[in-house]
């Protein structure tokens, strides 16, 4: 019976951070190597591991999260595997090599403890995008986890002399030293159902990278269903 | 392929102090055959089911010669690599493609080809609009992404298109992307697949229909028979020359209309129009003096030349 479940087991650990298949992440943790993982989105774990969900340190970081309860964020401690999956979004693990990252709320799955980060509003058209658009700015060396529904694509910036613009329901995460401005599109034919669908958008100019999913459902799954 | 052993050979005891393990018993009529051969249930020509991430052939059960938890055998660990404020105990081997956010990512980096309409992925699609002068029509609000100047517009069906779409069911709600740069096109991370008209036609379900060049002229069809909800099923038919980009829900299977091609009407997805479509159902008397019918009596049939072919979606909206 276990012989066609045999390749899903686990493989050898060769870092921190891995995944397993495409949309299941998996970490090696240590003591001393503590981990902040979205709240709830442990599916498994071996070894000894202890959570803490909104440690002091973190209520203070992300004092300024103020959708919904509080920082949706925990501390992970302890000897082990854990295994982390966000209701079967893709996995994107990133190494980070003193490299800074913005990510946005919801698309962040983990991060190593020693990282720098902060929780911070995006300017613009925070108003317009419905949840608040609610970031994690991540810097440092270390490794990152970050999910995405779909494959995600990831576009330079700097490319061409125009701006890029995004749905802010696709946005994943983008360099935070990417100048971001609100665009309206909103046309007044739009009040007498004659619109485009596409009101607003966020504008990215400068040096950078912008990591876009192929889906506009950006709710949060984790904070939903728990 | 089939280098690994395969999982139903009697496994050999770790350690290996065991000779090489005697071929396999060979199944019931199946004599002199390798050790290799794929059990029932492998579908011959896949992987077997062994180490599908690349991993080692496992052990009983897959799992490795214990180790501590997250302690690799010495010599596996890269010396030099050890970022600052990590301690020893978790292996810190670097990704194969290096460290780095960039290199991270390179997997994901956009792919820029002179074509006009480029698959990102499999569930991403790029138009160029410098390509051709034509604009496009897509979905409201299946944008994600441009670059450029780009106006997003409202595309009307029409008095008589609303009312056919009204009463067909096969109404699109669309936009018109006009201008110079490159739209990239996504919906609910459903698979997109850019069919390439040139002079002949495909039956899609509106639904389906994420995305088309403008110079594609479209018309509702219709589709008779008996048994169907409603008295007949609709279809839009897409006939010209250009693209239209069509989502199914996960990977779909194309087939080729052979005498024998059936489907169901909930999960085809597109039909080159070429094809006929016939409904073929399964009357059976019994149906209606028992409880409990399969639910599958009602199908489509496809007959067409060689070379038509359908599109069929696992998921049955």
């Amino acid at each position: 019976m276990n012989q066609q479940l045999t390749g899903y087991a686990p493989t050898p650990v060769t870092a921190r951070m891995e995944n397993h298949g495409s949309t299941m992440l998996r970490v090696a943790m240590a003591t001393g190597q503590d981990l902040y993982a979205r709240t709830g989105s442990m599916v498994a774990y071996e070894g000894f591991i202890q959570y803490e969900p909104n440690p002091p340190a973190v209520r203070q970081i992300a004092s300024q999260w103020i959708t919904g309860e509080g920082a949706p964020i925990m501390k992970c401690s302890g000897d082990g595997l854990l295994y982390l999956a966000d209701y079967g979004a893709d996995v994107v693990v990133i190494n980070l090599n003193n490299d800074s990252l913005s990510v946005n709320g919801t698309n962040v799955l983990a991060f190593d403890g020693h990282l720098t980060w902060g929780v911070e509003r995006v300017k613009g058209l925070a108003k317009f995008a419905g949840q608040g658009l609610w970031n994690v700015c991540i810097s440092g060396t270390g490794w990152v986890a970050i999910t995405s529904r779909g494959t995600p694509i990831v576009v330079d910036c700097g490319r061409g002399e125009d701006e890029t613009y995004v749905d802010p329901d696709a946005l994943v995460a983008w360099s935070p030293n990417l100048k971001v401005k609100g665009k309206r599109s909103f046309k007044a034919s739009s009040l007498i159902g004659r619109g485009s669908g596409e009101a607003y958008q966020m504008a990215f100019s400068g040096q950078g990278i912008v990591v876009v999913q192929p889906s506009e459902d950006s709710t949060d799954r984790l904070r939903v269903r728990n | 392929m089939h280098a690994a052993p395969t999982m139903a050979a009697p496994l050999a005891p770790h350690g290996g102090m065991v000779p090489p393990p005697a071929p396999a018993p060979a199944p019931f009529g199946q004599p002199g055959q390798p050790p290799q051969q794929p059990q029932f249930g492998q579908v011959p020509g896949q992987a077997p089911p062994a180490a599908p991430y690349g991993q080692q052939p496992p052990g009983p059960y897959g799992q490795q010669a214990p180790a501590p938890y997250g302690q690799q055998p010495p010599g596996m660990q890269p010396p030099g690599t050890q970022p600052p404020g990590m301690s020893q105990g978790v292996p810190q081997g670097l990704p194969q493609a290096g460290a780095g956010l960039q290199a991270a990512l390179q997997l994901y980096k956009e792919t820029p080809t002179g074509q006009r309409w480029t698959p990102q992925n499999q569930k991403l699609m790029r138009v160029d609009l410098t390509m051709g002068d034509t604009p496009v029509l897509a979905r409201q609000g299946s944008m994600v992404m441009y670059q450029g100047k780009v106006d997003f517009g409202y595309k009307g069906a029409g008095f008589a298109g609303r009312i056919v779409g009204n009463a067909t069911g096969q109404e699109m709600q669309l936009m018109r992307c006009t201008g110079r740069g490159q739209i990239f096109f996504a919906e609910d991370a459903s698979h997109l697949h850019a069919i390439e008209l040139q002079g002949d036609g495909i039956c899609v379900s509106a639904e389906n229909v994420l995305a088309f060049d403008e110079t594609l002229q479209y018309e509702v069809r219709r589709i008779e028979g008996h048994g169907i909800p409603g008295g007949a099923l609709f279809t839009m038919q897409f006939q010209g020359t250009g693209t239209v980009v069509v989502k199914t829900h996960g990977v779909p299977v194309v087939l080729p209309v052979t005498p024998t091609t059936f489907a169901d009407c909930n999960a085809v997805v597109a039909w080159s129009s070429a094809s006929q479509v016939i409904i073929s159902s399964q009357v059976r008397l019994r149906r209606n003096a028992y409880p409990g019918h399969s639910g599958e009596t009602v199908n489509l049939q496809f007959r067409g030349a060689p070379g038509n072919f359908i599109v069929v979606q696992p998921y049955e909206v």
